[in-house]
Protein backbone atom coordinates (compact mmCIF):
# COMPACT_ATOMS: atom_id res chain seq x y z
CA UNK A 1 0.00 0.00 0.00
CA UNK A 2 2.69 2.11 0.01
CA UNK A 3 3.59 3.10 -3.60
CA UNK A 4 4.77 6.36 -4.29
CA UNK A 5 6.89 8.04 -1.65
CA UNK A 6 4.62 10.69 -0.24
CA UNK A 7 7.81 13.29 -0.31
CA UNK A 8 8.60 13.07 -3.46
CA UNK A 9 9.13 16.19 -5.51
CA UNK A 10 8.50 18.32 -2.29
CA UNK A 11 10.59 21.53 -1.63
CA UNK A 12 13.03 21.57 1.42
CA UNK A 13 10.36 22.47 4.18
CA UNK A 14 7.64 21.46 2.78
CA UNK A 15 9.48 17.74 2.45
CA UNK A 16 10.29 18.18 6.05
CA UNK A 17 6.58 18.81 6.77
CA UNK A 18 5.54 15.86 5.29
CA UNK A 19 8.15 13.66 6.67
CA UNK A 20 7.21 14.69 10.20
CA UNK A 21 3.19 14.06 9.19
CA UNK A 22 4.65 10.48 7.92
CA UNK A 23 7.15 9.94 11.19
CA UNK A 24 4.49 10.86 13.73
CA UNK A 25 1.98 8.47 12.07
CA UNK A 26 5.26 5.73 11.93
CA UNK A 27 5.87 6.14 15.51
CA UNK A 28 1.77 5.92 17.01
CA UNK A 29 1.47 2.91 14.41
CA UNK A 30 4.51 0.90 15.78
CA UNK A 31 3.84 -2.69 16.72
CA UNK A 32 0.64 -2.96 15.12
CA UNK A 33 -0.58 -5.95 12.80
CA UNK A 34 1.08 -5.08 9.24
CA UNK A 35 -2.34 -4.59 7.44
CA UNK A 36 -3.84 -2.18 10.67
CA UNK A 37 -0.63 -0.61 10.21
CA UNK A 38 0.04 -0.03 6.78
CA UNK A 39 -3.12 1.30 5.83
CA UNK A 40 -2.88 4.10 8.29
CA UNK A 41 0.54 5.10 7.47
CA UNK A 42 -0.66 5.15 3.56
CA UNK A 43 -4.02 7.09 3.96
CA UNK A 44 -2.00 9.81 5.55
CA UNK A 45 1.08 9.58 3.13
CA UNK A 46 -1.69 10.40 0.70
CA UNK A 47 -3.67 12.83 2.41
CA UNK A 48 -0.33 14.90 3.03
CA UNK A 49 0.20 14.54 -0.71
CA UNK A 50 -2.93 15.64 -1.58
CA UNK A 51 -2.30 19.01 0.77
CA UNK A 52 1.09 19.81 -1.20
CA UNK A 53 -0.72 19.70 -4.81
CA UNK A 54 -3.51 21.94 -3.25
CA UNK A 55 -1.25 24.34 -2.45
CA UNK A 56 0.82 24.34 -4.54
CA UNK A 57 -1.76 24.60 -7.74
CA UNK A 58 -3.25 27.50 -5.76
CA UNK A 59 0.01 28.76 -5.66
CA UNK A 60 0.39 29.41 -1.96
CA UNK A 61 3.50 29.85 0.34
CA UNK A 62 5.24 26.58 1.09
CA UNK A 63 5.63 27.72 4.53
CA UNK A 64 1.72 27.58 4.36
CA UNK A 65 1.59 24.03 3.95
CA UNK A 66 4.07 23.38 6.19
CA UNK A 67 1.87 25.22 9.02
CA UNK A 68 -1.01 23.34 8.01
CA UNK A 69 0.68 19.94 8.77
CA UNK A 70 2.50 20.49 11.67
CA UNK A 71 -1.07 22.13 12.87
CA UNK A 72 -2.71 19.09 11.67
CA UNK A 73 -0.46 16.80 13.84
CA UNK A 74 -0.12 18.38 16.72
CA UNK A 75 -4.13 18.78 16.65
CA UNK A 76 -5.01 15.13 16.01
CA UNK A 77 -2.23 13.63 18.28
CA UNK A 78 -4.65 12.89 21.10
CA UNK A 79 -7.28 11.57 18.72
CA UNK A 80 -4.24 9.08 17.67
CA UNK A 81 -3.55 8.52 20.40
CA UNK A 82 -6.66 7.17 21.55
CA UNK A 83 -7.50 5.62 18.35
CA UNK A 84 -4.08 3.47 18.69
CA UNK A 85 -5.46 2.38 22.33
CA UNK A 86 -8.75 1.82 20.88
CA UNK A 87 -7.21 -0.64 18.33
CA UNK A 88 -5.09 -2.50 20.92
CA UNK A 89 -7.67 -2.47 23.97
CA UNK A 90 -6.26 -3.49 26.90
CA UNK A 91 -3.36 -5.49 25.79
CA UNK A 92 -1.45 -2.97 24.40
CA UNK A 93 1.92 -2.93 24.91
CA UNK A 94 4.58 -0.78 23.95
CA UNK A 95 7.98 -2.10 25.15
CA UNK A 96 10.26 -0.05 26.53
CA UNK A 97 13.60 -1.32 27.95
CA UNK A 98 13.03 -2.03 32.08
CA UNK A 99 16.82 0.10 32.02
CA UNK A 100 14.87 3.17 30.23
CA UNK A 101 12.35 3.40 32.65
CA UNK A 102 14.18 3.24 35.54
CA UNK A 103 16.92 5.88 34.15
CA UNK A 104 14.15 8.33 33.19
CA UNK A 105 12.68 8.04 36.31
CA UNK A 106 16.00 8.74 38.49
CA UNK A 107 16.52 11.64 36.74
CA UNK A 108 13.01 12.63 36.95
CA UNK A 109 14.47 12.82 40.71
CA UNK A 110 16.92 15.13 40.41
CA UNK A 111 14.63 17.60 39.69
CA UNK A 112 11.68 16.38 42.25
CA UNK A 113 14.79 16.68 44.56
CA UNK A 114 15.97 20.20 43.85
CA UNK A 115 12.32 21.84 44.02
CA UNK A 116 11.42 20.01 47.33
CA UNK A 117 14.48 21.33 48.86
CA UNK A 118 13.85 24.43 47.79
CA UNK A 119 11.79 26.07 50.56
CA UNK A 120 14.15 26.94 53.28
CA UNK A 121 16.53 29.77 54.16
CA UNK A 122 14.34 31.68 56.28
CA UNK A 123 15.74 34.29 58.50
CA UNK A 124 14.08 33.18 61.50
CA UNK A 125 16.41 35.25 63.69
CA UNK A 126 14.91 37.84 65.97
CA UNK A 127 16.33 40.95 64.12
CA UNK A 128 16.05 39.30 60.46
CA UNK A 129 12.40 37.90 60.46
CA UNK A 130 10.24 41.37 60.31
CA UNK A 131 12.13 41.72 56.83
CA UNK A 132 11.59 38.04 55.86
CA UNK A 133 8.19 38.33 56.46
CA UNK A 134 7.56 42.02 54.81
CA UNK A 135 9.40 40.30 51.31
CA UNK A 136 6.97 37.69 51.53
CA UNK A 137 4.22 39.91 52.18
CA UNK A 138 5.42 42.02 49.27
CA UNK A 139 4.67 39.40 46.66
CA UNK A 140 1.99 38.67 44.25
CA UNK A 141 -1.19 36.69 45.04
CA UNK A 142 0.07 35.29 41.51
CA UNK A 143 3.42 34.14 42.93
CA UNK A 144 2.26 32.18 45.77
CA UNK A 145 -0.77 30.08 44.36
CA UNK A 146 2.07 29.52 41.50
CA UNK A 147 4.09 28.14 44.16
CA UNK A 148 1.81 26.35 45.75
CA UNK A 149 0.33 24.50 42.73
CA UNK A 150 4.11 23.94 41.50
CA UNK A 151 4.44 22.46 45.00
CA UNK A 152 1.92 20.42 44.94
CA UNK A 153 2.46 18.55 41.47
CA UNK A 154 5.66 18.37 43.01
CA UNK A 155 4.56 16.28 46.16
CA UNK A 156 2.62 14.22 43.61
CA UNK A 157 5.23 13.53 41.21
CA UNK A 158 7.39 12.05 43.90
CA UNK A 159 4.43 9.75 45.39
CA UNK A 160 4.12 8.68 41.19
CA UNK A 161 7.81 8.20 41.12
CA UNK A 162 7.70 5.73 44.31
CA UNK A 163 5.08 4.01 42.73
CA UNK A 164 6.72 3.34 39.19
CA UNK A 165 10.36 2.50 41.01
CA UNK A 166 8.61 0.11 43.38
CA UNK A 167 6.60 -1.57 40.46
CA UNK A 168 10.07 -1.62 38.01
CA UNK A 169 12.26 -2.67 40.89
CA UNK A 170 10.33 -5.26 43.19
CA UNK A 171 11.36 -8.06 41.13
CA UNK A 172 14.89 -7.49 41.97
CA UNK A 173 14.98 -7.23 45.46
CA UNK A 174 11.50 -6.27 46.86
CA UNK A 175 12.65 -5.51 50.42
CA UNK A 176 15.28 -2.47 48.82
CA UNK A 177 12.93 -1.54 46.10
CA UNK A 178 10.01 -1.13 49.09
CA UNK A 179 12.11 0.64 51.49
CA UNK A 180 13.50 3.02 48.80
CA UNK A 181 9.68 3.75 47.54
CA UNK A 182 8.43 4.15 51.18
CA UNK A 183 11.14 6.83 51.12
CA UNK A 184 10.45 8.69 48.51
CA UNK A 185 6.43 8.35 48.85
CA UNK A 186 7.15 9.64 52.59
CA UNK A 187 9.31 12.74 50.71
CA UNK A 188 6.07 13.48 48.60
CA UNK A 189 3.43 14.23 52.15
CA UNK A 190 6.61 15.70 53.56
CA UNK A 191 6.83 18.13 50.40
CA UNK A 192 2.95 18.44 50.70
CA UNK A 193 2.99 19.39 53.86
CA UNK A 194 5.76 21.64 53.69
CA UNK A 195 3.69 23.46 50.54
CA UNK A 196 0.42 23.82 52.91
CA UNK A 197 2.75 25.35 56.04
CA UNK A 198 4.48 28.21 53.58
CA UNK A 199 0.65 28.83 52.24
CA UNK A 200 -0.25 29.67 55.76
CA UNK A 201 3.20 31.41 56.36
CA UNK A 202 2.45 33.38 53.76
CA UNK A 203 -0.92 34.15 54.95
CA UNK A 204 0.58 34.77 58.17
CA UNK A 205 3.39 37.31 56.29
CA UNK A 206 0.15 39.40 54.98
CA UNK A 207 -1.46 39.88 58.28
CA UNK A 208 1.81 40.82 60.41
CA UNK A 209 2.14 43.90 58.08
CA UNK A 210 -1.55 44.94 58.25
CA UNK A 211 -1.46 44.71 61.79
CA UNK A 212 0.32 46.33 64.72
CA UNK A 213 1.10 46.39 67.91
CA UNK A 214 0.33 43.62 70.40
CA UNK A 215 -1.45 41.64 67.58
CA UNK A 216 1.28 42.35 65.12
CA UNK A 217 3.70 41.02 67.70
CA UNK A 218 1.42 38.05 68.02
CA UNK A 219 1.44 37.22 64.30
CA UNK A 220 5.61 37.32 64.61
CA UNK A 221 5.69 34.65 66.93
CA UNK A 222 3.16 32.57 65.72
CA UNK A 223 4.64 32.86 62.26
CA UNK A 224 8.15 32.09 63.34
CA UNK A 225 6.66 28.48 63.92
CA UNK A 226 5.32 28.01 60.84
CA UNK A 227 8.36 29.04 59.35
CA UNK A 228 10.38 26.85 61.46
CA UNK A 229 7.63 23.98 61.02
CA UNK A 230 8.34 24.51 57.52
CA UNK A 231 12.28 24.63 57.53
CA UNK A 232 11.83 20.87 59.10
CA UNK A 233 9.27 19.59 57.47
CA UNK A 234 12.08 20.70 53.88
CA UNK A 235 14.64 19.13 56.08
CA UNK A 236 12.47 15.56 56.99
CA UNK A 237 11.54 15.84 53.17
CA UNK A 238 15.54 15.68 52.14
CA UNK A 239 16.71 13.39 54.41
CA UNK A 240 14.08 10.79 53.52
CA UNK A 241 15.20 11.54 49.78
CA UNK A 242 18.50 11.34 50.54
CA UNK A 243 18.58 7.97 52.20
CA UNK A 244 16.44 6.55 49.18
CA UNK A 245 19.11 7.46 46.72
CA UNK A 246 21.19 5.46 48.97
CA UNK A 247 19.07 2.78 48.95
CA UNK A 248 18.87 2.85 45.30
CA UNK A 249 22.56 3.21 44.90
CA UNK A 250 22.53 -0.26 47.04
CA UNK A 251 19.80 -1.70 44.72
CA UNK A 252 21.74 -0.52 41.48
CA UNK A 253 24.82 -1.63 42.40
CA UNK A 254 24.08 -4.69 43.73
CA UNK A 255 21.98 -5.91 40.87
CA UNK A 256 24.62 -4.69 38.39
CA UNK A 257 22.28 -1.97 36.62
CA UNK A 258 25.12 0.25 36.77
CA UNK A 259 28.66 -0.18 37.07
CA UNK A 260 29.58 -1.27 40.23
CA UNK A 261 32.39 1.59 40.76
CA UNK A 262 29.63 4.22 40.80
CA UNK A 263 28.47 3.27 44.42
CA UNK A 264 31.41 5.30 46.01
CA UNK A 265 29.18 8.79 45.12
CA UNK A 266 27.01 7.81 47.59
CA UNK A 267 29.15 6.51 49.62
CA UNK A 268 31.34 9.34 49.72
CA UNK A 269 28.08 11.67 50.26
CA UNK A 270 26.67 9.46 53.08
CA UNK A 271 30.28 10.03 54.76
CA UNK A 272 29.97 13.97 53.79
CA UNK A 273 26.47 14.38 55.55
CA UNK A 274 26.50 11.88 58.16
CA UNK A 275 29.90 13.42 59.58
CA UNK A 276 28.51 16.46 59.45
CA UNK A 277 25.90 15.57 61.65
CA UNK A 278 27.95 13.96 64.01
CA UNK A 279 30.46 16.59 64.14
CA UNK A 280 27.01 19.39 64.83
CA UNK A 281 25.95 16.60 67.59
CA UNK A 282 29.23 16.80 69.31
CA UNK A 283 28.61 20.65 70.07
CA UNK A 284 30.43 21.87 66.11
CA UNK A 285 28.79 24.85 64.26
CA UNK A 286 26.96 23.27 61.19
CA UNK A 287 28.37 24.25 58.09
CA UNK A 288 25.89 24.48 55.45
CA UNK A 289 28.00 24.10 52.71
CA UNK A 290 29.17 20.96 53.70
CA UNK A 291 25.74 19.54 54.41
CA UNK A 292 24.98 20.99 50.36
CA UNK A 293 28.16 19.08 49.22
CA UNK A 294 26.74 15.98 50.09
CA UNK A 295 23.50 16.85 48.77
CA UNK A 296 25.22 17.44 45.51
CA UNK A 297 26.94 13.55 45.61
CA UNK A 298 23.63 12.12 45.81
CA UNK A 299 22.22 14.33 42.97
CA UNK A 300 25.58 13.45 41.11
CA UNK A 301 25.06 9.70 41.82
CA UNK A 302 21.31 10.31 40.66
CA UNK A 303 22.37 11.94 37.40
CA UNK A 304 25.28 9.24 36.48
CA UNK A 305 23.13 6.56 37.04
CA UNK A 306 20.09 8.06 35.46
CA UNK A 307 21.89 8.40 32.23
CA UNK A 308 23.45 5.22 32.20
CA UNK A 309 20.25 3.43 32.64
CA UNK A 310 18.51 5.32 29.77
CA UNK A 311 21.60 5.17 26.92
CA UNK A 312 22.63 2.12 27.79
CA UNK A 313 20.04 -0.44 28.09
CA UNK A 314 20.09 -4.09 28.12
CA UNK A 315 24.06 -4.18 28.46
CA UNK A 316 24.30 -8.07 29.71
CA UNK A 317 22.67 -6.96 33.43
CA UNK A 318 20.57 -9.86 34.53
CA UNK A 319 19.42 -10.06 38.10
CA UNK A 320 21.64 -10.82 41.15
CA UNK A 321 18.89 -13.34 41.80
CA UNK A 322 18.57 -15.32 38.38
CA UNK A 323 22.71 -15.76 38.49
CA UNK A 324 21.86 -17.16 41.48
CA UNK A 325 19.61 -19.45 40.70
CA UNK A 326 21.49 -20.18 37.75
CA UNK A 327 24.88 -21.06 39.52
CA UNK A 328 22.32 -23.52 41.73
CA UNK B 1 -18.89 13.30 28.67
CA UNK B 2 -20.28 10.14 27.17
CA UNK B 3 -22.07 10.33 23.76
CA UNK B 4 -25.46 9.27 23.58
CA UNK B 5 -25.35 5.30 22.22
CA UNK B 6 -26.13 5.99 18.20
CA UNK B 7 -25.93 9.96 18.18
CA UNK B 8 -23.14 11.52 15.96
CA UNK B 9 -20.02 13.84 16.96
CA UNK B 10 -20.18 17.18 15.17
CA UNK B 11 -17.15 16.23 13.39
CA UNK B 12 -18.90 12.68 11.85
CA UNK B 13 -21.80 14.92 10.59
CA UNK B 14 -19.75 17.30 9.21
CA UNK B 15 -18.13 14.44 7.28
CA UNK B 16 -21.55 12.72 6.18
CA UNK B 17 -22.56 16.29 4.82
CA UNK B 18 -19.52 17.24 3.04
CA UNK B 19 -19.78 13.52 1.33
CA UNK B 20 -23.22 14.10 0.60
CA UNK B 21 -22.55 16.82 -0.97
CA UNK B 22 -19.59 15.83 -2.98
CA UNK B 23 -21.91 12.55 -3.86
CA UNK B 24 -24.53 15.44 -5.42
CA UNK B 25 -21.98 16.85 -7.24
CA UNK B 26 -18.99 15.31 -9.84
CA UNK B 27 -17.48 13.29 -7.25
CA UNK B 28 -19.24 10.64 -5.64
CA UNK B 29 -16.14 8.91 -3.63
CA UNK B 30 -13.52 11.31 -1.73
CA UNK B 31 -10.88 10.95 0.06
CA UNK B 32 -9.31 12.14 3.52
CA UNK B 33 -8.09 15.45 2.43
CA UNK B 34 -10.70 16.41 0.07
CA UNK B 35 -13.39 15.48 2.74
CA UNK B 36 -11.09 17.85 5.18
CA UNK B 37 -10.90 20.52 2.52
CA UNK B 38 -14.98 20.47 1.65
CA UNK B 39 -15.26 20.39 5.41
CA UNK B 40 -13.04 23.46 6.06
CA UNK B 41 -14.86 25.43 3.12
CA UNK B 42 -18.67 24.13 3.85
CA UNK B 43 -17.89 25.96 7.31
CA UNK B 44 -15.75 28.80 6.66
CA UNK B 45 -13.14 27.28 9.02
CA UNK B 46 -9.60 28.89 8.75
CA UNK B 47 -7.50 25.43 9.40
CA UNK B 48 -7.90 21.87 8.20
CA UNK B 49 -9.32 18.69 10.70
CA UNK B 50 -6.77 17.52 12.07
CA UNK B 51 -5.24 14.15 10.70
CA UNK B 52 -6.39 12.09 14.22
CA UNK B 53 -9.82 13.46 14.12
CA UNK B 54 -10.25 13.08 10.61
CA UNK B 55 -9.39 9.49 10.15
CA UNK B 56 -10.42 8.04 13.30
CA UNK B 57 -14.23 9.47 12.70
CA UNK B 58 -13.73 8.09 9.20
CA UNK B 59 -13.72 4.65 10.61
CA UNK B 60 -15.95 4.98 13.05
CA UNK B 61 -18.45 6.00 10.23
CA UNK B 62 -17.40 2.80 8.80
CA UNK B 63 -18.26 0.69 10.86
CA UNK B 64 -21.72 1.69 12.12
CA UNK B 65 -21.62 1.82 7.52
CA UNK B 66 -22.70 5.28 6.98
CA UNK B 67 -19.61 5.28 4.95
CA UNK B 68 -17.64 2.87 2.64
CA UNK B 69 -14.12 2.62 1.66
CA UNK B 70 -12.12 0.85 -0.73
CA UNK B 71 -8.65 1.40 -1.90
CA UNK B 72 -7.81 3.21 -5.63
CA UNK B 73 -6.20 0.70 -8.24
CA UNK B 74 -2.81 0.80 -7.37
CA UNK B 75 -1.94 1.21 -11.08
CA UNK B 76 -3.76 4.66 -11.24
CA UNK B 77 -1.86 6.09 -8.67
CA UNK B 78 1.37 5.10 -10.38
CA UNK B 79 0.55 6.22 -13.13
CA UNK B 80 -0.25 9.69 -11.67
CA UNK B 81 3.11 9.26 -9.96
CA UNK B 82 1.47 9.94 -6.28
CA UNK B 83 0.47 7.81 -3.37
CA UNK B 84 -2.55 5.41 -3.27
CA UNK B 85 -5.88 7.03 -2.40
CA UNK B 86 -8.25 5.16 -0.09
CA UNK B 87 -11.89 6.40 -1.86
CA UNK B 88 -15.04 6.99 0.75
CA UNK B 89 -18.60 7.53 -0.13
CA UNK B 90 -21.63 7.81 1.62
CA UNK B 91 -23.87 4.92 2.06
CA UNK B 92 -27.45 5.12 2.09
CA UNK B 93 -27.61 4.62 5.90
CA UNK B 94 -25.08 7.89 5.78
CA UNK B 95 -27.54 9.33 3.45
CA UNK B 96 -30.77 8.92 5.75
CA UNK B 97 -28.63 9.80 9.03
CA UNK B 98 -28.08 13.22 7.39
CA UNK B 99 -31.38 13.41 6.42
CA UNK B 100 -32.14 12.72 10.49
CA UNK B 101 -29.87 15.18 11.52
CA UNK B 102 -31.24 18.70 8.82
CA UNK B 103 -34.70 17.08 10.14
CA UNK B 104 -34.10 17.68 13.55
CA UNK B 105 -32.37 20.39 13.64
CA UNK B 106 -35.34 21.73 11.89
CA UNK B 107 -37.63 20.69 14.52
CA UNK B 108 -36.46 23.43 17.34
CA UNK B 109 -37.38 26.47 14.70
CA UNK B 110 -40.38 25.32 13.53
CA UNK B 111 -41.84 24.44 17.35
CA UNK B 112 -40.48 27.83 18.23
CA UNK B 113 -42.54 29.30 14.84
CA UNK B 114 -45.64 27.45 16.40
CA UNK B 115 -44.97 29.14 19.79
CA UNK B 116 -44.54 32.56 18.60
CA UNK B 117 -47.82 32.27 16.34
CA UNK B 118 -49.92 31.16 19.11
CA UNK B 119 -48.83 33.70 21.69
Amino acid sequence: MSGIAAGRGMSGIAAVASRAARGWTAAYTLGLAAQVRDARRAEIASDVWEHHCDIATGGRPAWKFVGSVFGRIVRGAPADLLWRVNVEGPKMDIKIPFERIVGGLLLAMVVLLMVTTSISGYDTAREGFDGELRRLAGMSNTAHNGNAFFRAVTGVALIGAAAALYTNLKGRSPMLSAMTAFGIAAAGVLALIAGALQLVFVELAQEYVASSGAHQEQVLVTARGFAVATENTVGAAFIALVLSIYGLAILAGREGLVPRWLIGIPVISAAIIGGSLIAQTAGADLQWWILISGLFMSVIWLLVAGLWLLFTPGEGRAPASAGHAAAM
Amino acid sequence: MRRKAGALLSIEIAILQAGSALLRGSDPEFHGYAIAREIRDQEGARSLTAHGTLYRALERLEIRGLLASRWEDPEIAAAEERPRRRMYRVTAEGEAAVQAVAESAKAPAKALKRGLAAS
